[in-house]
């Protein structure tokens, strides 16, 4: 009878290392984490403060802008980061809520918040295959040139007033520029995998996004043309008033550009209703099939860093940044909330809307998307043609337009809070069979 | 001397990527030795402070032109094609020419007295916009029409054709 | 700082490694990989130009419009290589000899 022997491994070099301190400490030392995680998350506070203030004082008149730099690479680093990680629990328990199932609830105690980490130790311990006709240098290549623009598009966003790495002129292009590099990544792995069902992945992701990236473009540059300039802390600035002054109630066509924006962000993310090149029920995983253990946590990594990406870019040009709805209070996190929202929303979306076909992808985006996006773009320049005080007629009609849009975005919050509260109020009777409880064990 | 660097990094990356191209015969890898070029071209000139131009560069050239000629390379390239490679009267020319080239070129480069201008402050966009709209106008409406045009040529030309028995191995013609 | 000259010297470099591959190479796709090569010799050489002091905005504009009109190029040379891919079964440009005397 056949028995199956599993080959034994030989680690070599830093995974050696790696590998070895995880045995012996291990066991160890990851209860002993997870027993005092309060105090170790209070502990890496005030250890963080701490540096900072040392480096402060000590290092940053020695080289100023090279310590600066480094600080803000490695806080951006460690962002994505925690971003890619809560947002892989957070997708797990949003999925598992829409589908009446509770979603992970047993690693960590509450609510299994460490899911994100402990499916990161079981990706690294996975075992790294390459398949044997396949392009080796491009296949290792891959994972890097999908993570790198996705993490680089955080160079240009600013967090606050002044927190930003570079503020430039054309920040905005920046980042479009750094999320278009991600498709050639995608390609490269689709090819490199030697498989016909990555291929197909690859080619229509490559289609998909590069169609996509027009209406993107066009919205936001809508957007631009009634602002004037494509610096995105510009951009945030004009919007501090208050949430009547934040661009999306500014325009009727700017109010349908943000949502032509975020469809198409969608589709740039590769989310659904748009993830036809990681179909999972189609094409096993679409062109990172072949891509295993950490490989493969690159790619995810890499989508959930482009999701908050596109919903940050989203945050400052159309929903007021940094800005609070009562002006004053501006605060970098007033910025994460509402990306964190939008991404929330992406969530949703995934999670209800069923796939659509390549050709129906692309149809949507040339026969639809793109015609009603120009028609906004021209829209939006006429109107900041016509909305100056040479023409007080139209000037009175857009107040009481702007006035409008006002009011319907503050019924649209009106609703959504409705509808929270009504689900919130008749939670136990309309989940119907759903347990709520704890799992026996748990 | 930082910016020393790093323009001799990205100019011996872009080299590197040509001499690559040269030297392969994978054409999946050329594609990708080329935009290995166009990004360090594009680093160039963030390094130079046209930012403008770098951003272009990089959402153009290698979002746009080289995923299309990624595209193409898959479409139209297979596993088994032969490598085609030069032969050796073919490389021994194209070395003497590709000297003298070079040669006559940087000579004239080094020889002449440019004006050693610093570099000018950054452009911002704004100037760009206002030169397009001003004195380029004319070339700007002709380049609307040209892409035009050439949206139009390439539509017709990709169209699909009346099916017939597919690709002929002969060195005949097929119906269009 | 670095002045004008190694940035004009990296474009002739790159000029002459542009035309070697057009030259060299039977794929037609290589080929048009080596007309991108030269564009972007000739546009480095602009935007050198025009930052260094010499010609104003001109350079930049220019290089505008050298990106924009190498992007409609490559969009019609391709379209016209798979036409030919589809007439004879390869993209080998010394096959395509079929108006040879």
């Amino acid at each position: 009878m056949y028995t199956y022997e599993r080959p034994k491994v030989e680690y070599k070099g830093l995974s050696r290392i790696i590998v070895g301190l995880a045995t012996k400490w291990g066991p160890i030392g990851i209860p002993l984490l997870l027993r005092f995680a309060w105090g170790v998350f209070f502990a890496a506070l005030v250890f963080v403060v701490a540096f900072v203030w040392l480096v402060q004082r000590l290092i940053n008149p020695l080289l100023p802008w090279f310590v600066r730099d480094l600080v803000v690479v490695v806080g951006l680093l460690a962002f994505v980061c925690v971003v890619a990680i809560i947002g892989i629990w957070g997708e797990r328990k949003v999925s598992g809520r829409i589908q009446s199932r509770l979603g992970p609830m047993r690693t960590g105690a509450w609510h299994g918040w460490a899911q994100s980490l402990a499916d990161g130790l079981k990706f690294v311990q996975k075992e790294d295959l390459i398949p044997r006709d396949a392009d080796k240098p491009l296949f290792r290549l891959a994972p890097y040139v999908a993570l790198v623009p996705a993490f680089c598009a955080y160079l240009a966003i600013p967090f606050g007033v002044g927190w930003v790495f570079r503020d430039s002129d054309v920040g905005l292009l920046f980042v479009l520029a750094m999320l278009a590099i991600e498709v050639l990544g995608v390609i490269m792995a689709g090819w490199a995998s030697n498989s016909k069902w990555s291929l197909y992945g690859a080619m229509r992701e490559g289609c998909q996004l590069v169609s996509y990236e027009i209406p993107m473009g066009l919205s936001l540059l809508a957007a631009v043309v009634s602002v004037g300039t494509l610096s995105l802390t510009e951009l945030g600035r004009i919007q501090d008033g208050g949430w009547w002054s934040w661009l999306l109630f500014q325009n009727p066509f700017l109010f349908l550009a943000f949502f032509t924006y975020y469809i198409a962000s969608l589709a740039s993310c590769k989310r659904s209703p748009f993830d036809l090149p990681e179909g999972e029920s189609e094409l096993v995983a679409g062109f990172h099939t072949e891509y295993s253990g950490f490989r493969f946590v690159m790619f995810f990594f890499a989508e959930y860093a482009g999701m908050f990406a596109v919903s940050a870019l989203a945050t400052i040009i159309f929903l007021g940044g940094w800005n609070s709805p009562i002006p004053g209070l501006a605060s970098p996190l007033w910025f994460v909330l509402k990306s964190t929202f939008l991404v929330w929303v992406q969530m949703w979306v995934r999670w209800t809307l069923p796939r659509i076909r390549i050709d129906q992808v692309m149809h949507a985006c040339v026969k639809y998307l793109l015609p009603f996006t120009l028609l906004l773009f021209v829209g939006s320049s006429l109107w900041q043609l016509y909305d100056n005080p040479d023409h007080p007629l139209f000037e009175g009609f857009g107040a009481v337009l702007r006035f409008g849009l006002g009011c319907l975005g503050l019924l649209l919050l009106g609703l959504f809070f409705a509808g929270a509260a009504y689900g919130f109020y008749n939670r136990n009777r309309l989940v119907g069979q759903m347990v709520r409880k704890h799992l026996p064990g748990a | 001397m930082l910016e020393t660097v790093i323009f001799f990094f990205l100019a011996g990356l872009a080299v590197a990527a040509g001499v690559a191209i040269l030297l392969s015969t994978s054409i999946v890898r050329m594609a990708y030795w080329l935009i290995t070029m166009l990004v360090a071209v594009a680093g160039l000139y963030f390094l130079m402070g046209a930012y403008f131009i770098g951003v272009i560069q990089i959402l153009v050239y290698v979002g746009g032109v080289a995923v299309l000629l990624v595209f193409g390379v898959m479409l139209t390239s297979r596993q088994q094609a032969p490598k085609l490679l030069p032969g050796r009267g073919e490389v021994i020319w194209l070395a003497v020419v590709g000297f003298v080239l070079l040669e006559a070129l940087t000579l004239s480069v080094v020889h002449t007295r440019w004006q050693q201008n610093a570099l000018a402050p950054a452009n911002s966009v704004g100037e760009i916009g206002r030169n397009l709209l001003g004195e380029f106008l004319g070339p700007f409406e002709l380049v609307s029409v040209l892409l035009l045009v050439a949206m139009l040529g390439a539509a017709y030309l990709a169209r699909p054709k009346v099916p017939t028995q597919g690709p002929q191995h002969t060195k005949g013609t097929t119906v269009p | 700082m670095m002045g004008l000259t190694p940035y004009l010297i990296l474009s002739a470099i790159l000029l002459v490694l542009g035309i070697a591959i057009v030259i060299s190479k039977r794929n037609a796709i290589a080929m048009l990989i080596g007309v991108e090569f030269i564009l972007n010799a000739a546009t480095l050489n602009l935007v050198a130009f025009s930052r260094h002091g010499i010609g104003g905005l001109s350079g930049q504009t220019a290089a505008l419009f050298v990106i924009v009109l190498a992007a409609a190029e490559a969009v019609v040379a391709l379209a016209i290589f798979l036409n030919f891919y589809h007439t004879i079964a390869t993209v080998d440009i010394d096959q395509g000899d079929q108006l040879k005397g």
